[in-house]
């Protein structure tokens, strides 16, 4: 799915050079589900924003769903990201001016696609979420756990081959952390690789591997031991709204 | 593309588009406004007199000796006074007539054909010579032009010999052949008979008669209001004649003083507030206009600081660099759209005060065309500079927590 | 806490050079259009004499042509002077306190030897009571004595311009002046004396400049002085002469009486219709009886005095400062909200919400005065150029009642654009801008 190889991201100052990445090389297969872990300032949003096609970087190669990334046009990049990748924030990112159904509407209007399936992909995605009844709400209307589900039901109505998540349960509860968890491994499940960057070991202790990060480089891999994954303890599992 | 969302974001902040909105309605009200009080002094501006103006003096003899209060004496000073200006190098006509073109009035009086019962009608009425016409610069169309034998001395007399301007013409004699035909006035004694009537004449005067005139063979000079004459100088003498004239003249009489001017003056003193109005309105138009593209690039700009993130959001999400132009693009231009349906009530709205106190500002669709081009163009302008400060912002703002 | 606001207001200007010059210009320039244009009006069409116009009322009577209406568009159109005749007829009737007819003349002054050519100046003939019904201001001496209405008199009132041209100023009372060939005693000089409207005679161009010279009506014959005003005229005038041109019927003279309440007024009008009836039975006005008795101000109206562009010009630049407030409030918006962490700050450090909202609010006055003061300066110019390119004389200058109303203008200018965005800033949640990242 995607394969980064000695990627290197230099950020200059006049004074001083930082390496947020440096020599990078990462693999994930389709389908995985790969956590990215490691303190702040170790290069984990640097990571993202290349792996997300954000951000440029100055070496390296970067073939993302066997495709050449490494040194594309603006418009191109913005062209991959809205049809391959699809991101889940720490804060949401909703546009607070528009209501549900818009909000997962805008990737789809980026990708030109005619109006009835638009209509079709965002209720089918709100449903799998379970906000279908919330479509003319806005943002500031609901929890953050339910704007963490818009914000899932953006990527899947968008049916992106890579899905980016930075820190997804970072502004939750720990009910609700479990919840929006669950919700990915079923998009996981689904056959959807997922690339999760986040410091919290609970929540990366789901994913299949664990890659962890310092000063810009690969330091260690972990391989979860096979078997189900760990499941939050009974008495916290919030009731589905 | 997107007009739904737009439309619903822009409901969600509707103090700060709609002062975008009221802005724009109320400029368009007062542009389009401004420019019918600009046309419509304009038109006025723009009225040709028809004569030779570039080129004409009044040369005003005001006498204070007493041998000026015979009336012989003032004849003969006439006479000479023509002779002097005619013989000036530099000059190709002189008259002696109290005309004087662009001062806002004259004299008038109410003619009618001789021996009907039509309604008088009035025309500006004023003594006149065989020069008189080549003076002003205007040519005789029908019938002959006033010979020096048809300058009566006596103000009694009984039959004058007159040349009237087409306009005039046409107003007395709608089928034509006014040449030959007799007009009277109040006195049923007193004949004008029509000799020749002149292409063009236009002298602004009160009760909408600029464009009528009549030239009656007589001449005009008299110890209270003094003597009158218009001159046209050769291309380019202006300056040669205007420097002799006034010496020469009290030179050849003494008795009297002489003011000498050209019509260029008296018509720009004439014309002046009027300019004065138009500069002004023009001024206000600049003025506004710029104020509301500076309140636009404000509340543009103010709006992608404050939506920085939701613009590096769409980046992420795939938008492209012109999608977020176009974004704001459509999002100002619906704005701007707004402000002009808005402000075409409003431009209505105010006309009909205007016109309860200003004659003829009427509003046309035109000058509302006219406004509405004026700022969709500085609503896009505008809006252009924050607009692609917003297309900078990188795609990697989403992944900056707060 | 005022000066502390005060303070906080001119460090915010500063911070921000561009924006503040583009928020101070904007409501300058408003101000600076309102008020000149609110200053033109208000020049144009004040009352000239606010204490006693609404006494004096001018006289017409319909003496026009029995075939026709005298010509214009008027709705009731009536000629706008009197026949000498009628003043005659009606001076003395002993209603009014005060009284006077007059017109314009242009007559020869004769500067004392080897002082330069005769002139020509403009004079007025009138009555003694014309310099106190129309508040005539005086440096030296005085009217005439109304003894010297009848004789006449060869006195004379001369204006302070004239005065230095023939004497070189100072009192010049008891010295003579040669009109024509008559010698003429200075009985009275003006002071400099320019009213925007010249109130008593405004058939011409209603902002001349009033006459340099005042003598006696009663030279009119004895004199054969000629009008340099408006004649109308609907009947042939058979005799020529001077003489025969008074006794014509020819409209020529402005006529002003001063009544001093309505019963007055009544009893004037009473007497005028007498006199009009008792004319018909002499064969005179031969039109529906028609007798004007107008008010100085009704009179400015009806002569559409005041030039029509200048009312719609105020509107419109009121509606302009509308516009730069409408402005002021959008770019105050973005600044202060994009200040909304400081006030967080504050907020957290114990400002309560009222404290924020005024502080904003005196920022906004502080900038509405700022921007009326550049304003203010800026219409001066605006009126200088006024003053040189309208035919109305040096007339518009800004006096302290105009500079107070347009300095609390942009007061007002500066709060109501203000209040929202001062509002908004001060409801923000103290909380929602203290999150670090």
């Amino acid at each position: 799915m995607l394969e980064m190889t000695n990627v290197s991201k230099i950020f200059r100052t006049d004074l001083v050079e930082t390496h947020a990445l440096r020599d990078f090389s990462l693999r994930a297969k389709t389908g995985e589900f790969l956590s990215i872990m490691g303190p702040s300032g170790s290069g984990k949003t640097t990571f993202l924003n290349v792996v997300g096609l954000l951000d440029t970087f100055d070496k390296g190669t970067y073939l993302l769903d066997g495709q050449d990334v490494s040194r594309l046009g603006d418009d191109e990049m913005s062209r991959i990201r809205n049809r391959k990748i699809g991101f889940v924030f720490q804060s949401f990112n909703l546009i607070p001016d528009l209501n549900v159904f818009d909000n997962v509407d805008v990737p789809l209007r980026y990708r030109g696609l005619p109006r009835g399936e638009r209509k079709d992909r965002i209720e089918g995605a709100l449903a799998l979420v379970g906000l279908a009844s919330r479509t003319r709400h806005v943002p500031s209307q609901l929890s953050g756990g339910q704007q963490q589900r818009v914000a899932i039901a953006r990527v899947l109505a968008g049916r992106p081959a890579l899905i980016l998540a930075d820190e997804p349960t970072g502004n939750l509860d720990t009910a609700t952390a479990w919840e929006i968890m669950d919700l990915l491994e079923r998009v996981n499940e689904q056959g959807t690789t997922i690339v999760m960057v986040t410091h919290n070991p609970e929540c990366a202790d789901r994913a299949l591997r664990q890659v962890h990060m310092l000063d810009g480089r690969v330091v260690d891999v972990d391989q979860a031991p096979p078997g189900p994954p760990l499941r939050a303890p009974s008495g916290t599992q919030a009731t589905a709204s | 593309m997107e007009f739904g969302p737009i439309l619903r974001a822009m409901g969600r902040n509707k103090m700060r588009f709609g002062l975008i909105v009221v802005e724009v309605a109320l400029t368009l009200a007062i542009v389009a406004n401004c420019v019918g009080l600009i046309l419509d002094t304009r038109r006025e501006l723009s009225k040709e007199s028809g004569f030779d103006d570039d080129h004409l003096l009044s040369v005003r003899s005001t006498p204070f000796d007493k041998k000026f209060r015979d009336e012989q004496y003032i004849e003969q000073s006439i006479a000479q006074d023509l002779a002097l200006l005619r013989g000036l190098p530099g000059v190709a006509a002189a008259s002696n007539t109290p005309l004087l073109p662009w001062q806002g009035g004259g004299s008038s009086g109410t003619l009618k054909e001789a021996g009907t019962q039509n309604e008088p009608l009035r025309t500006q009425f004023y003594g006149g010579d065989d020069g008189t016409l080549d003076t002003l610069g205007v040519a005789i169309i029908e019938g002959r032009n006033l010979a020096p034998e048809d300058v009566q001395i006596d103000p009694n007399a009984s039959s004058f010999n007159v040349v009237i301007s087409k306009a005039y013409a046409d107003l007395l004699f709608p089928e034509g052949g006014a040449v030959g035909k007799a007009l009277q006035g109040a006195r049923a004694d007193r004949a004008f008979r029509i000799v020749g009537v002149f292409d063009k004449f236009y002298n602004p005067y009160a009760w909408n008669i600029g464009p009528y005139g009549l030239f009656s063979g007589t001449t005009s000079g008299s110890y209270a209001g003094g003597t009158h004459y218009l001159v046209r100088v050769e291309r380019g003498a202006m300056t040669e004649v205007l420097k002799a004239l006034e010496e020469r003249m009290i030179a050849l009489d003494d008795g009297r003083n002489v003011r000498v001017q050209t019509i260029a003056e008296v018509k720009g003193n004439f014309q002046r507030s009027m300019k004065t109005v138009v500069l002004s309105l023009n001024i206000v138009i600049g003025l506004l206009v710029f104020v509301t593209a500076v309140g636009i690039v404000g509340l543009t700009a103010f709006s992608v600081t404050e939506r920085t993130r939701q613009i590096g959001t769409r980046r992420a999400l795939g938008a492209r660099r012109v999608d977020v132009l176009r974004y704001f693009l459509l999002e100002n231009w619906i704005l701007t759209s707004l402000g002009i349906s808005l402000g075409l009530i409003g431009a209505y709205a105010l006309n009909m005060v205007l016109v309860t106190f200003v004659d003829g500002a009427r509003m046309d669709w035109r000058l509302l065309a006219a406004g509405v081009a004026i700022l969709w163009a500085t609503g896009f302008g505008a809006a252009l500079g924050p607009a692609m400060r917003a297309t900078r912002i990188p795609p990697a703002i989403a992944t900056r927590n707060v | 806490m005022l000066g502390y606001n005060l303070w906080l207001a001119a460090r915010s200007v500063r911070r921000n050079p561009v924006l503040s010059i583009l928020i101070i210009g904007g409501i300058a320039l408003g101000i600076t259009i309102a008020t000149s244009f609110i200053t033109l009006h208000h020049v144009l069409a004040q009352d000239p004499l606010p204490d006693r116009s609404s006494r004096l009322h001018y006289v017409r009577l319909d003496s026009w042509d029995p075939a026709r209406a005298y010509p214009g568009d008027a709705e009731k159109p009536i000629p706008p002077h009197i026949t000498y005749p009628d003043m005659r007829g009606i001076m003395k009737s002993g209603i009014p306190a005060r009284e006077n007819g007059g017109f314009k003349a242009n007559l020869y002054v004769y500067p004392e030897k080897d002082k330069g050519r005769p002139f020509r100046a403009v004079v007025r003939l009138c009555f003694s009571d014309f310099f106190r019904m129309f508040e005539v201001p005086f440096a030296h001496g005085g009217p005439w004595p109304e003894s010297a209405d009848e004789g006449p008199e060869q006195v004379i009132v001369i204006d302070h311009a004239t005065n230095d041209t023939l004497f070189g100023g100072g009192n010049s009372v008891g010295r003579t002046v040669r009109l024509d060939e008559r010698e003429f005693k200075v009985v009275g000089v003006l002071a400099p004396w320019r009213p925007t409207i010249k109130m008593y005679d405004m058939t011409q161009f209603a902002y001349q400049e009033p006459e340099a010279i005042y003598m006696p009506f009663n030279f009119v014959e004895p004199m054969e002085i000629r009008t340099a005003g408006n004649t109308d005229n609907w009947k042939a005038n058979t005799d020529n002469t001077p003489r025969g041109f008074l006794y014509s019927e020819t409209a020529w003279l402005q006529f002003w009486v001063e009544l001093e309440d309505e019963r007055k007024v009544q009893e004037y009008r009473d007497f005028l219709e007498a006199y009009v009836m008792e004319q018909k039975k002499l064969g005179r006005f031969q039109r529906p009886l028609d007798v004007r008795l107008t008010p100085l101000p009704a009179l400015i109206e009806e002569f559409q005095v005041v030039p029509e562009e200048t009312k719609g010009m105020m509107l419109i630049s009121l509606l302009f400062l509308t516009v730069c407030a409408l402005n002021l409030t959008g770019l105050l918006l973005g600044k202060f909200l994009a200040r909304a962490p400081e006030v967080g700050v504050r907020r957290a450090l114990g400002a309560s919400r009222r404290a924020v909202f005024l502080q904003h609010v005196v920022e906004c006055e502080f900038i509405g005065i700022v921007g009326g003061a550049i304003g203010l300066l800026l219409s001066m110019g605006v009126l200088f150029l006024f003053n040189k390119s309208f035919p109305f004389g040096e007339v518009f200058h800004l006096d302290a009642a105009m500079a107070g109303a347009s300095i609390l203008l942009s007061l007002v200018a500066g709060l109501l654009a203000g209040l929202y965005p001062a509002w908004r800033v001060c409801t923000l949640p103290p909380a929602a801008h203290l999150r670090l990242g």
